[in-house]
């Protein structure tokens, strides 16, 4: 019985595999290019690798391809592909200041060290569905010729900013101090500086390999959140900052940047760095006031987000929530909930899971609740005679007539 | 011995297929596979050669093991480490799988099986040989026979002895000489009988 009803079972799912791919293949429209789901969904092919956890533009569009947009199945795909992938190098440590700026924004003052550079941002542009025809690219590519000379100050857009800084625009190939240092040079934070020279240098937790679990080091917890589902993150961000949690009082923005990050790696003859190629990441630093019960309101505190790709949100949630369980110090679930809950694959496969077959353990939880009003019954019965129960419960379960 | 060039690498539809045959092979312990091995590999260096990349530790014994060790490393960037410490550990020569050797390998912990020793071994001949594995076990319907030459039947007791403790223990592939494998779980019952 078992055996012909995992048959029938199987040319279903094969059938269900066939009719998916060939949906997919098939439609009156032209196949999406990879280059197109590049160029025209960069978001979204940004999003599915920062959850996958590999940098590979046109794996993800591929995977985001086959996936029909499903962003977490694109993911899924990408991070399934890259468990298989050999390691050939690790990279040297990069300090973020390393990153050539794109767009680098400090909402918290409006003459930071450097530019403001608003770069390609849509936050201040009403939210207005664009239903006017779009003008063919060639027309754009000339727009954008006329108002910039250079590829970056193309991808700056207007290059200047709200605030007017006079900075602006020239920045994108030199780094510049963070509001944090100004900050910690009016010892206004909370120092969290490790002393490096005093060998205070922790190799960074690989969450890839060793599992995740509260008291992990900052490292992990990062990598946890760079990895994790953006709407996870915003999320929890949203419950501590407005909802039941309150971890978070004022945050304010200190740095938001988008750019691109240099991957060295030893050369292995000559034992120099080498640059072997650039990633765009997002980098965010949330200043908190401090304000709560026991705090020292006389300081603030950082968080720190970094991701993958273009994901501001993404970034900006994570750094409140590093300096979120900064305060919680273990003493709320708040460290379990981000390390544990917020990746895609993780609760999305339990999700999805629950779709497949139970039919073993739900008739299990059948059969307990019976027991469990069978011997109601037989306890009443002691005093009263139990009511029997009229059909049985197999045939109900199996639709026949009563 | 013929020289292998230290460039030598396998493309990705190789390992690919290298790697889920050795996949197949411990879900079906005994079964016999063919692998399409390269005939410039010695067949059980093509476990780390697909496994192992610089995050692993490798160990090669038995003739050849000196030549294969820098290949390998070239190929993979995997360190090289004595038997007992290693991720991985190839007997290229049959007769250099003694007891003492199995004996030494990591079998991991109760909490952390995952550390223990892929063992990949070089055998004579597979499906024939005066050597008869009867193996049962997860994976294996009732029991089989799997006939063998090559390693003594010394080396399978020391396997039995250190498989005794699951979920520790030492995952084993064996490999002859024209490409066929079979594998030995740390799951499978061993009896050895030598005819």
């Amino acid at each position: 019985m078992g055996y012909v009803a995992a048959k029938g079972g199987l040319e279903a799912i094969l059938a269900a595999e066939d009719l998916v791919r060939r949906s997919r293949l098939s439609g009156s429209s032209p196949l999406l290019g990879i280059d197109q789901l590049q160029e025209r969904a960069r978001l979204a092919v940004d999003r599915v690798m920062g959850e996958a956890g590999l940098w590979a533009p046109e794996l993800a569009a591929r995977a985001f391809r086959q996936a029909e947009g499903d962003v977490v199945e694109a993911a899924h795909l990408l991070r399934a592909f890259r468990t298989n992938l050999p390691r050939f190098a690790m990279t040297s440590v990069v300090a973020a200041d390393e990153m050539v700026p794109l767009r680098r924004i400090v909402p918290a003052y409006r003459t930071p060290p450097g530019p403001q550079l608003l770069g390609r941002t849509s936050d201040y542009t009403g939210r207005l569905l664009d239903l006017s025809p779009e003008a063919p690219s060639s027309e754009l590519e000339d727009e954008g010729r006329s108002s910039n000379a250079t590829g970056a100050a193309a991808t700056n857009g207007t290059g200047s900013t709200a605030s007017g800084n006079p900075g602006g625009g020239e920045g994108g190939l030199t780094t510049h101090r963070r509001l944090y240092e100004l900050l910690r040079d009016l010892d206004l934070v909370v120092d969290r500086r490790r002393d490096i020279a005093a060998g205070d240098d922790p190799e960074p937790y690989d969450i890839t390999r060793l599992p995740v679990r509260p008291g992990v080091p900052r490292s992990a917890r990062l990598a946890v959140m760079a990895r994790a589902e953006t709407g996870a993150l915003v999320n929890l961000w949203y419950r501590n900052i407005l909802g039941t949690d309150m971890h978070l009082h004022e945050v304010t923005l200190g740095e938001v940047r988008h750019g691109l990050l240099p991957l060295p790696v030893i050369h292995p003859h000559t034992g120099r760095p080498v640059v072997v190629g650039r990633i765009r990441a997002t980098e965010a630093e949330a200043i908190e006031d401090l304000s709560g019960e026991g705090r020292d309101r006389s300081r603030f505190d950082v968080g720190y987000g970094v991701c993958v790709g273009h994901n501001e949100r993404k970034a900006i949630a994570m750094a409140n929530l590093d300096i979120a369980v900064e305060l919680d110090a273990g003493k709320g679930s708040l460290e379990q909930t981000v390390l544990m809950t917020t990746d895609a694959l993780d609760s999305s496969g339990f999700l999805e899971h629950l779709k497949l077959p139970h039919y073993v353990t739900f008739r299990s939880m059948v059969e307990r609740k019976l027991a469990v009003r069978e011997a109601a019954a037989q306890k009443v019965g002691d005093d009263h005679e139990a009511a029997p129960m009229d059909r049985a419960p197999d045939a109900v379960l199996a639709g026949e007539p009563a | 011995m013929s020289t292998i060039k230290i460039s030598t690498r396998l493309g990705p539809s190789a390992t690919h297929s290298i790697f889920r045959t050795i996949l197949k092979a411990l879900a079906n312990p005994g079964r016999v596979l063919e692998l399409d091995t390269p005939p410039e590999f010695p067949p059980a260096a093509l476990l780390p050669l697909v496994l192992s990349d610089f995050t692993c530790t490798v160990a090669l014994v038995g003739e050849g093991a000196a030549e294969a060790e820098v290949w390998l490393a070239a190929a993979t960037g995997a360190i090289m480490a004595p038997p007992a410490m290693a991720d991985q550990v190839v007997v290229l020569d049959p007769t250099a799988a003694s007891p003492l050797l199995i004996e030494d390998l990591r079998r991991g912990t109760s909490l952390a099986p995952e550390e223990g020793a892929r063992l990949a071994l070089a055998v004579s001949e597979l499906e024939s040989g005066p050597l008869r594995l009867r193996l049962s076990g997860p994976g294996v319907r009732n029991h089989m026979d799997l006939a063998l030459a090559g390693p003594s039947a010394a080396a399978f007791s020391a396997l039995r002895r250190v498989n005794a403790a699951f979920p520790m223990g030492i995952d084993t592939w064996l490999f002859a000489p024209d490409g066929r494998i079979a594998a030995l779980s740390r799951s499978t019952q061993i009896i050895v009988e030598d005819i």
